[in-house]
């Protein structure tokens, strides 16, 4: 189905005659040479130019004279007049012997060739036509097609608002199909649960993203979400029934006697954690993995005829998911996160130059390559060991739960997620058309700001249009001024 | 910097090429570009880099965004042997310097794509089944797992075209997971196999790392070896 024409297209010029002219005076320059000066001119490529993409193309003359004059010295070159370029943005400008076409054009031309006109010592010697044109503005191609019927229907987006009680924090989440889903009409394979006030006084979060390679993702990433935060409530119950729960990590009656002793935060990963913890979250997530097993057999047990049987790999999907409590003195977050994304504390101890990031974004020698929660060598003791972290702190600015299609616009490589630098510029986006744009506004109920981030997930990075989630954990009083300015 | 899909296009410059044939692939090329520079999601990731070979190789376009790539003028001379190897060879040092194996500091490009096109067969044998064998794709070919493991360069794709007559499909096995054979190579096959590749492009550019078995099927009239 073809794209109803884009506002930009009306645009169009279809008269576009887009002319330099310029002048080349020498004291020696022979016919012969002007001749083949020409020919060169003729086999120069532009790149084309495109709608709101900055753009800056070299016409090299000096260097194409030499090639074909070797002997002439004294080339002057200037520019005579130019035609065209002016309403569509563009300033052509001799810079010594390089003709520049630099700017950022605002409307499309047809691809009419660009013509140079050249002058030799004032008389008209010849015009080479160079294919060239601007084409439409790249966002402007994006189709937005409904998602596919077939199994395992999504929504194409969600959100969520919900204060943790007793504390002064929030959880926003959300949810979108990411533009290159919506382009060829595929599902969003992104997910999040949120399980607030479970027994016990815990919360639980998860968000996951589906792997692109992988038919059924998307109910992978659904089912891990939402079976994960359950079987953790589950698991945290009986533990705590049982006396599993250790004490040294978060025991109240500690602190009461000694509230300095609260640290500032501390941070333990499944090796020098209690075992207690890791085996709570290495029940749950034994758990959550055979319901995918479940699920895969279940449709197996009703395959369509000629469809080939299910395997683990089609519900391929990463996972980030935690348990967190507010305790009087101070809060507990234990985690677990296998596959890309953000996973992060900000400003823990209330110091918002740190930021604690739980754990390492799985990234591959080349792009794509992550790692997947249902891989059977991830339900292990070992690797979940690897994976989990346990935080205790007084207090924090945001708990923060990405997946790539947020994080890797803002967070470039691994390292950038333990940049205080680029966590502060993080919480300032919020320019028209960013994603936190009103979101932090003083003065708005929590589904106002939910509905604001998830239109706020539509944010135009280039180059990035995977679906996106976020879930944030956080007081956004704290956030109605840019942590810049709080400095 | 954003995940490049790097696409690799080895362009035959021998001396039957000369005349009509590279015209037809230009023109070939020129629908290629300009139906990918309307794909977004191709122009968010794709980075092309074209290369020739005949009786030496040069690289005509180093690995370039693809929406600032503009197609060079392509030559054949009257006579040149068929240096592939030699284009396989300058191909790999191109690999090395151009594609980016991810790190902390950066992210990795996708596998890239390698698309070979040739009416001929290899003249430089020797050479050419060096390099060949140090192409590795991400599938193994005829049920090698070994062969990838110790093959250094890794591809994503790697599509060959044998056009006309000359051209020995079965020889472009060595390197190809898959060989297009084009029973004469005249305009409309190098269209119909330009299309092919663009959809290959198209489709990996939106998910480079899916399987090869739910690749887009080949145009109608076109030969999978």
């Amino acid at each position: 189905m073809p794209a109803a024409p884009s506002d930009d297209r009306l645009q169009r010029r279809p008269d576009a005659a887009l002319k330099l002219q310029f002048s080349l005076r020498s004291s020696a320059i022979s016919p012969r040479e002007r001749q083949a000066f020409q020919a060169s001119l003729d086999g120069l490529r532009l790149p084309k130019a495109r709608v709101g993409t900055p753009y800056e193309a070299r016409i090299e003359l000096g260097a194409t004279l030499r090639q074909s004059a070797p002997e002439v010295r004294d080339a002057e070159f200037a520019l005579v007049r130019d035609a065209g370029f002016a309403e569509i943005g563009l300033t052509p400008r001799l810079d010594d012997d390089v003709l520049l076409l630099a700017g950022t054009p605002t409307s499309e031309t047809t691809d009419a060739p660009l013509e140079l006109e050249i002058y030799v010592d004032e008389e008209p010697f010849a015009t080479v036509a160079l294919p060239w044109g601007v084409r439409p503005d790249l966002w402007s191609l994006w189709k937005n097609l409904p998602s596919p019927s077939g199994p395992y229907p999504v929504e194409d987006q969600a959100s969520q608002a919900v204060g943790v009680p007793r504390t002064d924090k929030l959880v926003l989440a959300a949810g979108r199909r990411g533009r290159s889903h919506e382009h060829r009409g595929q599902f969003r394979e992104d997910a999040f649960a949120v399980k607030i006030g479970a027994p016990g006084g815990w919360n639980f979060f998860a968000v996951a993203d589906g792997a692109g390679s992988a038919k059924f993702s998307r109910q992978g990433a659904k089912l891990a979400c939402e079976t994960v935060v359950d079987r953790l409530a589950l698991r945290f119950e009986l533990s705590y029934r049982q006396g599993e729960i250790p004490s040294p990590l978060f025991s109240e009656r500690r602190r009461r006697a000694r509230p300095d002793d609260a640290p500032t935060y501390a941070l333990y990963d499944g090796t020098n954690a209690p075992p207690a913890l890791v085996a709570v979250f290495h029940c749950a997530l034994y758990e959550t993995f055979m319901r995918v097993v479940a699920e895969r057999d279940a449709r197996n047990q009703t395959l369509p005829p000629g469809e080939r049987p299910a395997q683990l790999r089609d519900f391929y999907s990463t996972l980030l998911c935690c348990a967190v409590r507010k305790y009087r003195s101070g809060w507990a977050i234990l985690s677990y996160w296998v596959g890309d994304g953000a996973f992060a504390i900000y400003g823990p101890g209330g110091d918002s130059s740190q930021v604690v990031s739980l754990g390492e974004p799985d990234g591959g020698e080349f792009a794509g390559q992550t790692r997947f929660f249902t891989s059977k060598s991830e339900i292990a003791l070992e690797p979940i060991q690897r994976r989990f972290r346990a935080v205790v702190l007084r207090d924090f600015d945001a708990l923060v739960m990405a997946t790539d299609g947020v994080a890797d616009p803002y967070f470039e490589v691994a390292d950038d997620l333990r940049s205080p630098r680029k966590w502060q510029d993080f919480w300032n986006l919020r320019g028209p058309g960013d994603l936190f744009d009103g979101v932090f506004e003083r003065e708005i109920a929590p589904d106002e700001r939910a509905r604001r981030l998830l239109e706020g997930l539509r944010f135009k990075v280039p180059d990035n249009h995977d679906d996106r989630a976020l879930l944030l954990l956080l007081n956004p009083d704290r956030f109605a001024d840019a942590p810049a300015s709080r400095r | 910097m954003a995940r490049r899909l790097p696409i690799y296009i080895l362009i035959d410059a021998s001396g039957s090429m000369h005349g009509k044939a590279i015209q037809e692939v230009k023109n070939g090329l020129e629908t290629l570009l300009e139906s990918l520079q309307q794909d977004p999601y191709a122009l968010g990731t794709v980075w092309l880099s074209l290369i020739s070979y005949g009786r030496e190789a040069r690289v005509l376009v180093p690995l370039t965004e693809l929406d600032l790539f503009a197609l060079p003028k392509i030559d054949a001379p009257q006579t040149a042997p068929t240096n592939l190897g030699e284009g396989l060879e300058l191909l790999l040092e191109q690999y090395d310097k151009e594609v980016v194996k991810g790190s902390a500091e950066r992210k990795g490009d996708w596998l890239p794509i390698l698309v070979v096109m040739t009416d001929g067969v290899p003249t430089d044998v020797k050479l050419y089944k060096e390099t060949a064998q140090k192409i590795a794709t991400a599938t193994p070919r005829d049920g090698a797992p070994s062969e990838t493991a110790q093959a250094k360069y890794r591809f994503g794709r790697v599509v060959a075209c044998a056009a006309g007559p000359e051209a020995k499909a079965e020889v472009l096995k060595d390197f190809a997971d898959e060989v297009v054979e084009l029973e004469r190579m005249d305009g409309p096959s190098f269209a119909a196999f330009c299309q092919f590749v663009s959809d290959t492009i198209g489709y990996c550019s939106q998910a480079p790392t899916r399987e090869p078995q739910e690749l887009p099927p080949p145009p109608p009239g076109m030969r999978f070896v």
